[in-house]
């Protein structure tokens, strides 16, 4: 019977999820909400940077690259998809492949306690790659929409300043800094983070559960997108992180990134540079279809195929 | 095309379901996945054929 049951996090999403759609409504409060993910991005920022610490080099660098690069390639892979297979515009078609570009912070905090859960070992450099993969994908996206369209400019401010990038950057570069400092800050952290979590995912599966009566006359394509995407990009994250030698920890961790879909940064930075575009579509393919499949059942398949892999 | 891209989502599923059961991985959620959602295309095409009647 264990076997069947999902992971105890997926666990209270999956339960969150169900009781909104029977009309409990579990949401946190925004503020409480906001407060949350603050901590979330910190916590993971801290860590990373405290990791990195004198451990930068050319190779740092160069799987950087390689990164940026997979954030654009899962972007196009998606596009060609939706071109393809929908009917969706363009505008529509851009935004929801930039959010399968993009990466999902609260999809990672799963993966990390998923890992910690069964003591994986990962790499530090993977708190540096969800940085990294925020932007290129919301970049590549409105530069391919201005390249059919004139009249819109590229608005650089609107893409870098927001607060999921701007926080976990801050983390990061805090912890690089005064890594012994910030040890027993991470340490004060780390009970309290599955809890935390926990509390993030009932809001989640609350919001996944009131979004899916959004999901309008395309819903079949949606659901579908939703399912394949994390397929397609967690193969890639997958074979990235092997080419890069990682451990299974980091190989699952770059699979749950590659899969992820962004519901955060992407929305906000498409509202407000294009604001025609239908973001609650992409959301619900983003958070109801994609982030549920991801916490269920994608995160133990990666971290299977990652074993595999390695042997 | 949807429903072309619905199989194909499908197909994916059941294929990346039998490879983890077959290298070990309790696949059973995976199955309800695909049962769930083969349903929830049966369906919708029943009843885009009734509008159409």
């Amino acid at each position: 019977m264990s076997s069947f049951l999902p992971d105890i996090l997926a666990l209270f999403f999956l339960t969150a999820l169900v009781c909104q759609r029977l009309g409990v409504d579990l949401k946190l409060p925004d503020a409480t909400y906001q407060l949350l993910t603050y901590i979330l991005l910190i916590t993971i920022g801290l860590k990373g940077g405290q990791s990195l610490a004198g451990g930068a080099s050319w190779a740092l660098a160069g799987q950087s690259v390689v990164v940026i690069i997979l954030g654009v390639v899962i972007t196009v892979v998606a596009l060609v998809i939706i071109s393809s297979f929908s009917k969706l515009n363009r505008t529509d078609g851009t935004a929801l492949a930039a959010h399968y570009g993009s990466v999902s912070v609260g999809t990672y905090a799963v993966g990390i306690s998923y890992l910690q859960l069964r003591s994986v070992e990962f790499e530090p450099q993977i708190a540096l790659f969800v940085a990294l993969l925020e932007l290129p994908a919301i970049i590549f996206g409105l530069w391919w929409l201005n390249r059919h369209e004139s009249g819109h400019k590229m608005d650089m401010k609107s893409i870098f300043a927001h607060k999921s990038l701007a926080l976990i950057l801050m983390g990061m570069l805090i912890g690089a800094i005064y890594g012994d400092v910030a040890k027993s800050m991470v340490a004060n952290l780390k009970p309290i983070f599955a809890v935390m979590l926990a509390l993030y995912l009932v809001h989640m599966g609350a919001m996944a559960g009131s979004r899916l009566k959004d999901l309008g006359k395309n819903h079949l394509f949606i659901i579908s997108f939703g399912l394949f995407m994390p397929l397609v990009g967690g193969t890639l994250g997958l074979l990235t992180a092997w080419g890069f030698g990682l451990s299974v920890g980091g190989m699952t961790l770059l699979a749950t990134l590659g899969a992820s879909a962004s519901y955060i940064a992407v929305p906000a930075v498409f509202e407000q540079v294009r604001p025609e575009a239908n973001i609650a579509q992409a959301l619900v393919a983003s958070l109801a279809i994609t982030f549920s499949f991801n916490v269920i059942w994608g995160i133990p398949l990666y971290h299977h195929a990652a074993s595999l892999l390695v042997g | 095309m949807q429903y072309l891209f619905a199989t194909l989502t499908l197909s994916a599923l059941l294929t990346v379901s039998l490879l983890a059961q077959e290298t070990g991985m309790p696949a059973q959620s995976l199955y309800a996945l695909i049962g769930v959602m083969g349903l929830y295309v049966v369906v919708t095409r029943l009843k885009k054929q009734q509008e159409e009647n």
